[in-house]
């Protein structure tokens, strides 16, 4: 088990974000998170990343109780997220951007620069390397979210809706970019909308209603699954799961 | 980096012949453009590329000048001694407000109101302590032994202005040395997102305390200078709300957040700052009605403040610069 959440709640003000959410990670797994808009996916992120801390239940991570941890340590440890809204260092080049990520493991500057330098050509921003972060178009800063993650060396990678907002061309490189980290031996936790990007990839499929896990499993039992189909999924369920 | 620092060394080598070019009255006015520079440049590193607005640096400007005389007056130690002390007493101080304000949470103009209230306290403190002399303040020894180690000079002697010139300089190559390191570019990017940085490994806390530390001990050495250049310091001329002003006016003339807008800014600012204190002492005759009055100079940097504001925002360095890093 390289991730755990053991009955994680989180509440704001009256609204339970998290109820009770209990569920495991193998390592070398891609685990999807689905579930309709304020099912608390993003809130689910930012308790495993340690943005927000849970009011009760334990994460552990890679054997440790990270629960009490914060943000830049489990960072550091391995524990690594994107975000939905992206957030580049706006006055910084994108190699600065990635330069910072890939330097919490590095002792120089020049090292740095140099594996920022491949993270970026491997998300496919290479021609943006000097470019300001703020100037990017959308497309490319969902790249450099990417590739600041992946500087990190991440052992587990938190993708919130990496693929969502582009083109079918600009997805495809990332899909394929996703399975070879997985071949890799990375684990993947992504929180997405673009069905068919998540039953290609996802070995586990956890989906979240009203802050609680709704089901739990491999995608074509949860595609299958009459509560999921209910809830989520609608009518249109053999469309959005094609 | 190393493009920077001979950009700097050229500067240095320039500007130092320049109290044997200049009539002496001019030669204050140039001591007090690089103690302007000095402030900041020190404001700039906390404020422009650390994100922390700060409208109280005369906390730490005050705490080096006091520390300083106090030092000097009662020790009789060198101020180079002085100035270090008061760099640690800045930084310390600097360090643990800024490690309350951050720790609370304070943003934007609420961390500023807090360190002016800092300031404000250390100046409340200075006025009623008769260890450093209450309202009166303290004067420093204008006789004794003469030299580089005791920085006591004939007035009107280059070497004020050549002690000042190097301590501008290394104010300045130690902002430039801190911005090329793994922790000045941390620095920028918490300054552009904690919650990113902070997914990015960094340790947002330690480095905004980092540059407030920093910040406070050049600005302390600002201070120290001020002391024994001007061998008085009082709670106002310390601690005061415009000491804290001439700090970041420099910088927002200049540019805040690049290298040399700050350099920009004091070496416009001071020149106007002189003329306007020549205007009150000895105006001509259609303004005759200014003799005397206090506080001409206030109003002229808050017209120059807001017509920089508005007709460049990024300053003097920014408008003109390609392209700020």
């Amino acid at each position: 088990m390289i991730l755990r959440l053991t009955d994680v709640s989180k509440a704001f003000g009256g609204l339970r974000a998290l109820d009770g959410v209990t569920f495991e990670v193998e390592p070398r797994t891609v685990h999807a998170v689905i579930g309709p808009n304020g099912a608390g996916k993003t809130t689910l992120f930012s308790v495993i990343s340690g943005e927000q801390r849970p009011d009760s239940g334990r994460i552990e991570f890679d054997g440790q109780d990270v629960t009490a941890r914060p943000t830049h340590l489990r960072a550091r440890a391995g524990l690594v997220r994107t975000f939905q809204l992206t957030r580049p260092f706006a006055a910084l080049s994108v190699l600065d951007n990635v330069a910072v990520a890939a330097g919490a493991h590095l002792r120089t500057r020049k090292e740095a620069v140099a594996a920022a330098t491949e993270a970026i050509e491997r998300v496919g921003l290479g021609a943006y390397l000097e470019r300001p972060a703020g100037e990017l178009p959308a497309a490319a800063r969902k790249q450099l979210e990417l590739a600041r993650a992946l500087a990190l060396r991440p052992k587990v990678l938190l993708l919130d809706e990496v693929l969502a907002g582009l083109t079918a061309s600009e997805r495809e490189p990332l899909v394929t970019l996703l399975a070879d980290l997985r071949a890799e031996g990375m684990t993947l936790v992504l929180v997405e909308h673009v069905m068919p990007a998540v039953m290609r990839l996802a070995d586990r499929v956890l989906v979240l209603e009203r802050g609680s896990v709704l089901a739990e499993g491999e995608p074509a039992a949860i595609a299958r699954d009459p509560r999921v189909i209910a809830a989520y999924l609608g009518e249109n369920s053999d469309d959005a799961l094609a | 980096m190393t493009r920077r620092l001979i950009v700097l060394a050229v500067i240095g080598v320039a500007l130092a012949p320049l109290p044997l070019l200049l009539p002496a009255a001019q030669e204050a006015v140039a001591v007090r453009a690089l103690l302007f520079a000095m402030m900041a440049v020190a404001w700039n590193l906390m404020s422009g590329f650390g994100g922390l607005f700060s409208f109280g640096h005369a906390a730490y400007f005050g705490l080096g000048a006091y520390t300083t005389a106090l030092l000097t007056i009662e020790l009789g130690l060198s101020p180079w001694i002085g100035m270090l002390a008061g760099m640690a007493v800045a930084a310390a101080f600097g360090a643990l407000t800024g490690y309350l304000a951050v720790r609370y949470r304070l943003k934007g103009a609420y961390f500023a109101l807090a360190t002016f209230a800092f300031a404000e306290m250390l100046r409340l403190a200075a006025l009623n302590s008769e260890l450093v002399g209450g309202a009166v303040g303290l004067t420093l020894p204008v006789t004794g032994e003469q030299g580089w180690w005791t920085l006591r000079f004939d007035v009107g002697d280059p070497a004020y202005f050549w002690v000042a010139l190097l301590l501008m300089l290394g104010s300045v190559a130690t902002v430039i040395v801190l911005l090329n390191s793994r922790a000045g570019l941390n620095l920028l990017a918490v300054r552009e997102d904690e919650t990113a940085a902070a997914a990015a490994g960094v340790a947002v806390v330690r480095h905004k305390i980092m540059a407030i530390g920093v910040s406070a001990a050049l600005t302390a050495v600002a201070g120290g200078f001020y002391s024994v250049y001007y061998l008085f310091v009082s709670p106002d001329l310390a601690f005061g709300a415009s000491v804290s002003i001439q700090a970041i006016l420099p910088a927002v003339i200049g540019g805040v957040g690049t290298v040399w807008g700050p350099l920009i800014g004091a070496a416009v600012l001071a020149p106007l700052s002189d003329m306007a204190a020549t205007l009150v002492r000895t105006p001509p005759e259609f303004l005759a009605f200014l003799q005397g009055r206090s506080g001409l100079d206030v109003i002229m940097y808050a017209v120059l403040l807001i017509v920089v504001v508005l007709a460049m925002p990024r300053g003097l360095y920014g408008r003109f610069a390609r392209r700020p890093r």
